[in-house]
């Protein structure tokens, strides 16, 4: 196999993963606070963090380049915690992919911990199990299969990323060159066959994605069923839209 | 069975309840073993039963107003605005689904009921208790390998062992036929005597309460008084 498809394989993949794992935890916590509380302004702050959805990702690209210019408070701060700045890094591509994914994880993090049945909360308070208690041995067992559902279809989204990854990140092969810009750079240079086997690639990657989180969305496990009792939370997300 | 050295309960409920188009309204002060809460569906014997454990916040428009008592523990009094939290009221529930997590074993669901301090002397009961409820062999089952009767059966073995004296159980025998109806109404009888534990029954059934409970409340649906 060509060398710069395995590297930007490795990009991608690389990129993908951490926002991926960055994402998913702040998601699931964003997500079980909007499944199982209520709290003041959650309108507002659903909508703030939904943004990323339904914004051109550029756009969003557009203010990440803002956040993360060293010209600015918070870009500064992140020159002074990690010596150098972030633009055009492999960093600065995953904190676009993981602002990008970050709605999805929410979503389905939501989904998830939203069927959990509230029974189980009504007996676990009744004995006088504290709050993590009962998220650790009610919520995140029974929604376990929603969130690795949610994890794929992240990683996925996350692996997809074009249009923010490619304000903040630039295409620079070896370093920023992800699946997304490698296709749009070759097509752009004309060279199509190059640019079919990236496609290919990214095809493969995501209808593996698919058919896991389908899997494991899908209700039903022999566990899960047990007594009269609902299934593990699942979610069954089909608007994972690729927008570029 | 020694029936006159169980445990008995003194309870004081003089509550009105409103939510929607459904009122429930309690006036009853008595002390008694094992009482029945009896009526026709609808008729607010859950609600009351949740309003004693403390877990019926779901409604924000329901109103509750009154006084819950439980051997002059105060649970609720609306005039001095005290409610009680539901951990620290020190009832067990047995709910009518059993409520048995799927991914713990009988052995755990049944520990579930125990706070961290009163789970290294419910383990040393557990064998026991287990047996005394026909469970004991089942203890390292999933939920899902035993039957409806056992799951109620590990409801109230988690409920016996959670320390609390005074279990609640919502219709624990509806799901059951009447063969195993016998068994249970024996079992709670024993459970009684022996496990020094009050009960309050909620049941579908006057006669069977008649026969199993020395106390019996009979509630009827009822419209919001303006």
């Amino acid at each position: 196999m060509d060398e710069n498809l395995l590297t930007i394989i490795a990009t991608s993949l690389r990129v993908a993963l951490v926002a991926s794992l960055i994402v998913m935890p702040v998601g699931g916590m964003i997500g079980w606070c909007f499944a199982r509380t209520n709290f003041p302004f959650r309108r507002s702050i659903e909508t703030l963090i939904m943004l990323p959805m339904v914004l051109p990702p550029v756009a969003t690209g557009l203010l990440l380049l803002y956040a993360l210019s060293p010209n600015y408070a918070f870009g500064r701060l992140l020159v002074e915690l990690l010596g150098a700045p972030i633009l055009l890094t492999w960093i600065a591509a995953t904190i676009a992919a993981a602002v990008v994914a970050l709605p999805l994880a929410v979503r389905s993090a939501e989904q998830a911990f939203a069927a959990v049945p509230s029974r189980f909360d009504d007996l676990a308070i009744t004995v006088g199990h504290s709050v993590w208690t009962r998220i650790w041995r009610i919520h995140l067992p029974l929604a376990r299969r929603g969130l690795l559902a949610g994890f794929v279809l992240v990683f996925a989204r996350a692996l997809g990323e074009f249009g923010a990854t490619s304000i903040v990140a630039g295409t620079i092969p070896g370093e920023t060159e992800t699946l997304a810009l490698g296709i749009y750079a070759r097509v752009t240079t004309g060279d199509n066959s190059a640019a079919m086997s990236l496609a290919a690639v990214s095809i493969g990657i995501a209808a593996a994605a698919i058919l896991i989180s389908g899997h494991l969305s899908r209700p039903g496990s022999r566990r899960g069923r047990s007594a009269g009792q609902s299934n593990d939370a699942a979610t069954t997300q089909t608007w994972m839209a690729s927008r570029h | 069975m020694d029936g006159k050295s169980a445990l008995k309960t003194n309870w004081d409920i003089r509550i009105e309840y409103r939510v929607a188009d459904f009122a429930l309204r309690v006036d009853q002060t008595w002390t008694a073993g094992i009482t029945g809460l009896v009526g026709p569906s609808g008729g607010g014997k859950t609600t009351l039963l949740e309003l004693l454990l403390g877990i019926r916040g779901g409604h924000t428009e329901a109103k509750l107003s009154g006084v819950l008592r439980c051997n002059e523990i105060v649970l609720f009094d609306s005039q001095n605005k005290i409610d009680m939290p539901a951990g620290q009221r020190g009832l067990a529930w047995v709910p009518q689904e059993s409520l048995l997590l799927p991914h713990l074993s009988v052995r755990e669901n049944i520990l579930f009921g125990c706070s961290r301090v009163e789970r290294n002397s419910a383990e040393k009961k557990l064998a026991e208790t287990a047996k005394l409820l026909g469970i004991g062999h089942r203890l390292d089952h999933n939920p899902d390998e035993i039957s409806g009767g056992e799951s109620q059966r590990c409801a109230i073995a988690r409920a016996i062992l959670s320390g609390r004296r005074q279990i609640l159980l919502d219709e624990p025998m509806s799901a059951l036929d009447p063969a195993r109806r016998e068994n249970l109404a024996t079992l709670l009888q024993t459970l009684h005597a022996e496990c020094d534990v009050s009960m309050i029954i909620v049941s579908h059934s006057p006669a069977e309460v008649e026969r199993l409970c020395d106390y019996v409340i009979a509630l009827s649906p009822s419209s919001p008084q303006n």
